[in-house]
């Protein structure tokens, strides 16, 4: 799973005319990973992403790359399935037991609670901090 | 046992879910389940918001203020793609990649596919794109002979596609390509490296996985990426475990 660090422009971007007719300074490429790519929408190169509807493909490897170097690639491992198991069995029962003795307004606010949890339990995953 | 009933109802109800999630959602169907849960993902990215990308990687982009001044992507010639590479390569790029096929040779001149395989060949650390027409079905696939002038291409360019160890791991299907096309000979032979540029959207259109590995004829080819990042990793203090 590609985990995206935002949308187009994320990436330090320089127009292939600048660099050929000498108006970037080279230096910024020392010892970068330089992409070569369409990013235009009009040459087609573009992907649906989470973020941007009209990623340029060349931003889509960046991702990738950068994912790979940073290792913050998404899994969808056997753990995060027995995790997403564990807790529908957890707050189901919950919900089964307690529910029928409340009332309606606190069963909401209950059930709100619930759902807000086990969001932010699961998605460990894609929100934990990392330090950046 | 009215009082009974929303319990039993809550318990079949969470049974029925445990049962859902125990059979992991299969992100290659259209099913309503996979596409909310694919859309929850993208909320939860949202939600997350951006975050601060790595400062390894610059982008040279083909945009339209380059098609405008230099001609448009049809009759683009290939000189100016040698002039970029020699510029980039003047300030020391760990590796340039072109997430571009050049598959066909260049519509004005020859001598431009010439001058950019010399640029290539002087910079020595260019990745190109190749592309691999995909099967719509992922699977395994018999192990087929490479011809002669891919064999060579393959051992001399690194790319070293492995043959899968024969198993019973369903778990390791992979996407099919159909048909490799390659860089034009003359630049294929010159860069350092290739790797292909497919995009894998899923059943939706979204572009939310994108494999690394394409099997195709019984191996495994690498992505541009990784191709770029081998040559990253050889060449630079920066070092990636695993």
């Amino acid at each position: 799973m590609v985990n995206f660090n935002g949308p187009s422009n994320t990436y330090p971007l320089v127009s292939w005319v600048d660099v050929e007719e000498g108006r970037v300074d080279p230096s910024i490429f020392h010892d970068k990973i330089v992409i070569v790519g369409p990013h235009a929408i009009g040459l087609g190169d573009v992907v649906p992403t989470p973020f941007d509807p009209v990623l340029p493909g060349v931003e889509l490897h960046a991702n990738v790359i950068d994912n790979i170097i940073s290792q913050r690639y998404l899994v969808r491992s056997t753990m995060t399935t027995m995790v997403d198991l564990g807790l529908i069995l957890v707050f189901g029962f919950a919900v089964a037991l307690y529910m029928p003795k409340m009332g309606a307004t606190r069963s909401i606010f209950y059930a709100s609670l619930a759902f807000l949890l086990f969001t932010a339990l699961t998605s460990g995953c894609s929100c934990s901090s990392d330090g950046s | 046992m009215t009082r009974r009933l929303p319990a039993l109802l809550a318990i079949t109800i969470t049974l029925l879910f445990a049962v859902l999630a125990a059979n992991r959602l299969d992100w290659t169907s259209t099913g309503f389940l996979t596409s909310l849960d694919m859309r929850w993902l993208d909320a939860k990215f949202r939600l997350r918001g951006p975050r601060t990308p790595s400062q390894d990687l610059i982008i040279v982009g083909l945009d339209d203020r380059t098609t405008s001044q230099l001609g448009s992507a049809r009759v683009f010639e290939r000189h100016h793609a040698a002039a970029l590479v020699d510029a980039i390569s003047s300030g020391g790029p760990a590796v340039i990649g072109f997430d571009i096929l050049y598959s066909d040779a260049d519509v004005s001149d020859e001598a431009n596919d010439r001058m950019f395989a010399e640029a290539i060949e002087r910079a020595g650390n260019v990745v190109l794109g190749v592309y691999l027409d995909l099967k719509q079905t992922t699977g395994t696939s018999e192990v087929e002979e490479l011809s002669p002038e891919l064999q060579e291409l393959v051992i001399e360019k690194q790319v070293f596609p492995a043959v899968r160890r024969n198993g019973n791991d369903a778990a390791t299907t992979m996407v099919q390509g159909s048909d490799l096309v390659m860089p034009l000979p003359e630049l294929g032979r010159a860069a350092a490296s290739f790797g292909f540029v497919n995009f894998h959207p899923d059943a939706e259109g979204f572009l939310r996985h994108q494999p690394q590995f394409i099997e195709w004829g019984g191996r495994l080819y690498p992505s541009l990426d990784l191709q770029m990042l081998k040559r990253y990793t050889n060449s630079s203090s920066v070092t990636v475990t695993k």
